[in-house]
């Protein structure tokens, strides 16, 4: 059983404060990858899990061990590092093999162990060659050959996939995902790649200047974002932002876009929520979509609005039109009509896809998406 | 025009290489020459008449192989107390951080400025009293503390060339700091091990001005004031002396060939990403 635990964590360098009060509990078994931009304390975070940088302040625990000043081999974890580290004047078999030889495992347990990783990854052939002679794909299974082999309860991966070119990088990701169900343990995973973070997480973590932005699974990272720095972030494209302003609406309340659609809010999920206020609104480029080819929607709502692009993409394809004078990134599936700019198009927006967002902090107010309850 | 290129470049190389060697065949050319035909025979490439005669002598006759004892321990000790403390130093600067690094790198630097021959007499007066005047510790404690500056900075830039994830990678796995410096980091710093060893053998070995001024007695001269020596009272011996060098060159020859594999780099190659 290993839970990784995170309490007020801290790192300073000097004047530079990387890491500002981090908490974040981290399930047994459970699949965490950290995302964000460059330079926002993902490998810090990392660093400071595995031992590899003392940490300033506040408490790690892996398990039920206090590791705050444990070194990184007594912490029962293994690492897959961006540039793969691996031993240069080791074979493929000596460099799986280290952890457990230095643990002094008896010689024919590290060659079954070996083996079986071997076998998992698909390694086999070149267990007797040395790094140099791999090529990056195989040097990156090495690497995770190596971390698997010592059966670590924690796993730790920063950005184990950066130096792969687009379609290795795919195929991997998906192996990742692979080997996580069938060795099950506890991953952190670093990446600034949000591909990777949604494919792979189970819950992501959004990372900004050292703090957490936001911690949830990636439905709910992409569905219902903290803030506006998360909504741009997660997504490709990412979502639509517009200014807009809360107003009344019979009962309830709507959000209006000057020059654009006024959008009934869902009174439940926005509560609370003044009218006459400056907001926000955040539209995933799928919530909006031309009426004749739309798909399904929970909560259809229909305006019209031109077209002034659109980018065929084959299975997909981004259009782009415009309401209240802001240029919106719309993405329909699978058009099968040609579409081509136009004006005063009838279109739909979803508005069981609404967020709502301060426009002074960025932070969320609300948003309309259900999210199916555990 | 392939062969026209080729063919040009191999008369560089040999003509590079003659240039090089040509002083080492004038030396053993002269140590194989008998005394009397020197000066008769001119400037011919090769005697007609060879002989050992000059280096029978140097080796039986004169106190030669003693000198050449001497050196051979007094470079040997060098060469390694150079390198392991070098090797303390280099990874120390090159992994850690402590307080005082840099005015403690930029005093090592400060320490290469200065002429030697200023530091004879104060160096003299120093080791005088402590008895290390005349003694070959003393002038392996000398010969370390004007090879180590360079030795030290030698050897940061080759832990420098060696990512740090590797050690880093060796700790995750279960070893100690020191574990990770044995196992994983020092083999692949056997180029720089080689290379410091041999610069710093081969420094102590040609060393003259220090061993002139500290050492007197007979029993403990280097080889290279013994070759003083030959320039004698009546002149200078040429045989005796060219054969003497001559010896004196096999020493070094055998230590690199020792150590020439791992004076060969890319042990590293294959680490990272490439
Ligand atoms: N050894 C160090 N000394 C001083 N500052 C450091 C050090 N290591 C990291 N930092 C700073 O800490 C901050 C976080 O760095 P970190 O490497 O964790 O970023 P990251 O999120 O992993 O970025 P990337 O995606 O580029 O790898 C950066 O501003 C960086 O400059
Ligand atoms: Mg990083």
């Amino acid at each position: 059983m290993a839970e990784v635990s995170l309490k007020g964590v801290v790192k300073r360098f000097g004047p530079v404060q990387a890491v500002h009060d981090f908490t974040l509990d981290i399930a047994h078994e459970e699949f965490v990858v950290f995302v964000g931009p460059s330079g926002c304390g993902k490998s810090t975070t990392l660093r400071m899990i595995a031992g590899l940088e003392d940490i300033s302040g506040g408490e790690i625990r892996i398990g039920d061990r206090v590791v705050n000043d444990l070194p990184p081999r007594a912490r029962d974890i293994s690492m897959v590092f961006q540039n793969y580290a691996l031993y240069p004047h080791m074979t493929v078999r000596d460099n799986q093999g280290f952890g457990l030889k230095i643990a002094g495992s008896p010689k024919s347990e590290i060659a079954e162990k070996v083996g079986r990783a071997a076998k998992l990854l698909g390694i086999e052939s070149f267990l007797t060659r040395k790094p140099a002679a791999l090529s990056g794909g195989q040097r990156q299974r090495v690497a995770m050959g190596r971390a698997i082999v010592r059966d670590p309860a924690v796993f730790l991966f920063d950005e184990p996939l950066s130096n792969l070119d687009a379609k290795l990088r795919g195929q991997m990701r998906t192996e990742i995902r692979k080997l996580h169900e069938k060795v099950r343990t506890t991953v952190i995973y670093v990446t600034h790649d949000q591909v990777e973070a949604m494919t792979l997480a189970d819950r992501i973590v959004v990372m900004r200047d050292g703090r957490i932005e936001q911690v949830g699974t990636p439905d709910e990272v992409y569905h219902l974002p903290a803030s506006d720095f998360v909504a741009g972030f997660i997504g490709s494209p990412p979502m639509n932002l517009l200014d807009a302003r809360t107003v009344r609406d019979g009962d309830g309340l709507a959000v209006e876009i000057p020059g654009g659609p006024r959008l009934p809010l869902d009174p439940e999920a926005c509560r609370g929520i003044e009218p006459g206020r400056d907001v926000r609104l955040g539209l995933r480029p799928e919530a909006i979509a031309p009426e004749r080819i739309a798909s399904e929607m929970r909560r259809p709502f229909s305006f019209t609005a031109d077209i002034t692009l659109v980018e065929p993409l084959g299975g997909e394809a981004l259009i782009f039109l415009e309401i209240g004078g802001t240029e919106v990134t719309a993405r329909v599936f699978r058009p099968n009509t040609r579409l081509s700019p136009e004006k005063d198009v009838p279109f739909v927006v979803d508005l069981g896809e609404l967020n709502l967002f301060d426009p002074e902090s960025g932070r969320r107010l609300c948003g309309t998406r259900r999210m199916p309850t555990q | 025009m392939r062969i026209v290129t080729t063919a040009g470049i191999w008369l560089i190389r040999f003509a590079y290489l003659a240039f090089a060697l040509f002083p080492l065949l004038w030396l053993l050319r002269i140590a194989l020459t008998p005394d009397q035909l020197l000066y008769t025979e001119g400037t011919t490439l090769w005697p007609s008449v060879i002989t050992f005669e000059n280096f029978r002598y140097v080796i039986e006759e004169s106190p030669f192989p003693t000198y050449f004892l001497n050196t051979v321990i007094v470079s040997l000790g060098t060469a390694a107390i150079v390198t392991v403390l070098s090797t303390g130093i280099g990874y120390a600067f090159s992994r850690f951080r402590f307080r005082g690094k840099t005015a403690l790198m930029v005093f090592l630097v400060i320490t290469q400025l200065f002429p030697i021959v200023m530091l004879i007499t104060p160096l003299y007066q120093i080791l005088a009293p402590v008895g290390l005047v005349d003694t070959r510790i003393g002038l392996v404690v000398v010969f370390t503390a004007f090879n180590l500056p360079f030795a030290a900075f030698l050897m940061h830039s080759f832990f420098e060339g060696i990512p740090r994830e590797l050690e880093q990678a060796a700790m995750i796995d279960g070893c100690t700091r020191f574990q990770a410096l044995i196992r994983i980091i020092l083999p692949l710093m056997l180029p720089g091990v080689g290379a410091t060893l041999g610069f710093v053998f081969t420094a102590a070995w040609s060393e003259l001005l220090f061993s002139l001024m500290l050492i007197s007695s007979e029993a403990k001269k280097t080889f290279a004031v013994g070759l003083l020596s030959f320039v004698g009272r009546s002149g200078v011996d040429w045989g005796q002396m060219m054969a003497a060098a001559t010896l004196a060159l096999i020493p070094p020859a055998i230590f690199f060939t020792a150590i020439q594999k791992y004076l060969v780099g890319g042990l590293t190659a294959g680490a990272i990403k490439g």
